[in-house]
């Protein structure tokens, strides 16, 4: 429907060409991106007003091993957050007895893989490629945390107190259904608020690639070895949301780039930025905060060579 | 009365939040006695047990955590 709609609006403007074809993939793409995260995270936040951090936390503090961490990386999918909370929920995890490898799963799986971000992934990639996003996702965030907490880096945590919270107020499960409903609003509000503009110059970025950048460029310059290893590097210093990477990941992988390549590429740039490595910094000393982009980092590009060999 | 509102630095909704209460305690008259300030030092979320902002705490009690509450509930914890 939204590719008619683009199509259709194309027609009347009546160019061809490279110009055409950029400005169907923005128009396209700006659409189906923009429907799809309104719903999917009005959604979420309402179904997300029966499980604030507080609940998530509960979950995890009794579990141990595999299973403990599964979960972690599951509700890092399912609860979006805003990356300034990234701070408070760390402590408040850490701070009642969350895991200290969990909180790290939790925390990096969020902003990787989130539900709005599968539904997008599967209409421009297809299932199999948002599966192994998903699992990828997962697993990079389960073994980051895992091996993190067996490397001992625990220590390098600041110190800090959390008050334990025995008050009640926020109980969750005496709100009414109006309340859930504006609170859901207050927050699709905000949240789409503050992904939209990264959107926008994703899919402007996509739609340019998409229309002017010649095949032969990826053919001569972003294949071989070193192409995963230099995807993930470039990542880092990029810092936008998974909304707004996906459209350029999408049409690179439409002008050739190995669909491994690209998979390390969004998730370099969802999970390693330098503006969270700073706000990271308040919490963690700098030894973990190398550790924690060293390990992710690794694990990105793990998954980079293995996507590239499989698909 | 202290009030304080927890919010990291970027984050939008603790704006709205603080200029709410401030515009509410403006209309009840009431600047000298109810201060408003805005804490953004996460290690001080973590002395309120507080997780995800923006938060209110009033005279060291938390009274909201995870959303902006309505006019009405934030005049009800103010009078």
């Amino acid at each position: 429907m939204f590719k008619y709609i683009a199509v259709q609006l194309i027609g009347l403007t009546g160019l061809t060409g490279r110009l055409a074809a950029a400005l169907e993939f923005w128009i396209y793409d700006t659409l189906k991106i923009t429907v799809i995260l309104l719903g999917v995270v009005f959604a979420v936040s309402y179904l997300r007003t029966y499980l604030p951090p507080e609940k998530i936390r509960d979950f995890l503090k009794g579990k141990k091993a595999i299973v403990g961490y599964a979960l972690a990386g599951v509700l890092g999918i399912i609860s979006p957050f805003c990356s300034c909370s990234t701070v408070p929920l760390f402590l408040g995890f850490v701070g009642v007895g969350v895991p200290f490898g969990m909180t790290i799963t939790f925390l990096t799986v969020s902003p990787m893989v989130n539900t709005a971000a599968v539904f997008v992934l599967f209409g421009s990639f297809g299932w199999s490629l948002t599966l192994a996003y998903v699992l990828g996702g997962l697993i990079v965030g389960i073994v980051g945390g895992g091996g993190l907490k067996l490397l001992g880096f625990e220590r390098y945590v600041v110190d800090f107190d959390f008050a334990a919270d025995e008050e009640e107020g926020n109980d969750v499960s005496d709100k009414s259904a109006r309340q859930r409903l504006r609170e859901a609003y207050e927050d699709a509000r905000e949240i789409v608020g503050r992904i939209f503009p990264y959107v926008v110059i994703g899919v402007g970025l996509g739609a340019a690639i998409h229309g002017f950048l010649p095949e032969q460029f990826i053919q001569n310059t972003l294949q071989g070895a070193l192409a995963v290893p230099a995807a993930t590097a470039l990542g880092i210093p990029i810092y936008t949301n998974i909304m707004g990477v996906i459209p350029v990941a999408e049409s690179l992988i439409g002008k050739g780039l190995p669909a491994g390549t690209s998979i390390a590429f969004m998730m370099s740039v969802a999970a390693l930025s330098v503006p969270q490595f700073v706000l990271l910094k308040q919490v963690m000393k700098r030894n973990l905060i190398i550790a924690y982009g060293g390990i992710i980092g690794f694990g990105i590009m793990i998954l980079g060579f293995i996507f590239n060999l499989i698909f | 009365m202290k009030v304080e509102i927890l919010g990291s630095k970027g984050c939008s909704t603790c704006e709205q939040l603080k200029e709410n209460v401030q515009t509410i305690v403006e209309e009840m008259g009431k600047q000298k006695e109810i201060e408003v300030v805005k804490v953004d030092d996460p290690a001080k979320f973590a002395s309120y047990g507080v997780m995800n902002t923006p938060a209110l705490v009033a005279d060291g009690e938390v009274k909201f955590k995870g959303t902006v509450p309505s006019d009405e509930e934030i005049k009800e914890v103010l009078s």
